[in-house]
């Protein structure tokens, strides 16, 4: 698995502090945003409604035209949706918390939520990536 | 130091821009950042930019020596339908997934983004440009 073969112990278990990450895919796909979550307090989790979890990433984003603009926090929303709205929202972010906060050395590093895939249960629905929060 | 030591240290970007963008031409522009210790580097596509794939660096650029501070950018250019996957494998290696991991004997924590090699590049997608922002966003 490409862990250095001079070591006694694995990548994981050598790398504890190091965080994880989450790579966001807006629905039409032309914004992605991957960052890493967990390590400090970057990440501010709201919530629109109870199937609109709101995810804040402070200083990931910018105004305008990108380069040379104003630096600004960016989000994105899950619109999901299914047969149990009120527990929708609450499932998506039980499921990015559980995966944040799970230090098994052998869980996985990277979580990838696509628009219209289940996720913890849910159908995640349309993702939008707002830069300028 | 010993191993255990050192490799609680974080790993490192180190991006090379040459002149004109061209393999073989001299550098222009040079970025060594850690990266994975804390939150100030990260990776974004944005529609404004179709072909292009960002690494920001907060904190990490400045208006000119002794000016401001301002972020710093690695730009990769590549098609615009495969800028999920190198983010993807972007993200695996600097989170020490999969085989292309920088901490290996080889990479010793580094990941290179070499204007001068871009097929080493750690992915599968090709990419075909470097460049170096180091006067992005204002802080």
């Amino acid at each position: 698995m490409g862990y250095n073969t001079n070591a006694t112990r694995s990548f994981e278990e050598l790398n504890p502090a190091l965080p994880k990450w989450i790579i966001i895919h807006d629905t039409d796909s032309s914004d992605i945003l991957s960052v890493p979550i967990g390590s400090g307090s970057n990440v501010i989790v709201s919530s629109a409604g109870a199937n609109r979890p709101v995810i804040v990433i402070k200083d990931a984003g910018h105004n305008g035209t990108w380069l040379a603009h104003a630096k600004k926090d960016c989000s994105f929303t899950i619109n999901s949706s299914g047969s149990t709205p009120s527990t929708i929202g609450r499932d998506v972010i039980h499921g990015i918390l559980a995966f944040v906060a799970d230090n098994n050395p052998g869980s996985k590093r990277v979580l990838e939520i696509l628009p219209n895939t289940t996720f913890n249960g849910v159908n995640t629905g349309n993702i939008n990536i707002d830069w300028d929060v | 130091m010993d191993k255990l030591q050192t490799r609680l240290l974080p790993r490192y970007i180190h991006a090379t821009e040459l002149f004109d963008g061209n393999e073989g031409t001299a550098i222009r522009k040079e970025l060594i950042v850690p990266v994975g210790s804390d939150n100030k580097v990260f990776i974004k596509a944005e529609s404004g930019t179709a072909t292009v794939v960002n690494i920001v660096c907060l904190d990490a650029g400045h208006t000119a020596i002794g000016g401001d501070v301002k972020d710093s950018v690695i730009r990769l250019t590549c098609a615009g339908a495969d800028r999920g996957r190198l983010i993807r494998d972007l993200t695996n290696v600097i989170a020490g997934v999969g085989t292309n991991n920088p901490n290996d004997g080889t990479n010793v924590g580094v990941i290179r983004l070499d204007g001068n090699n871009l097929s080493t590049v750690p992915s599968s997608i090709a990419v075909t440009a470097i460049s170096i922002e180091f006067d992005a966003n204002n802080a």
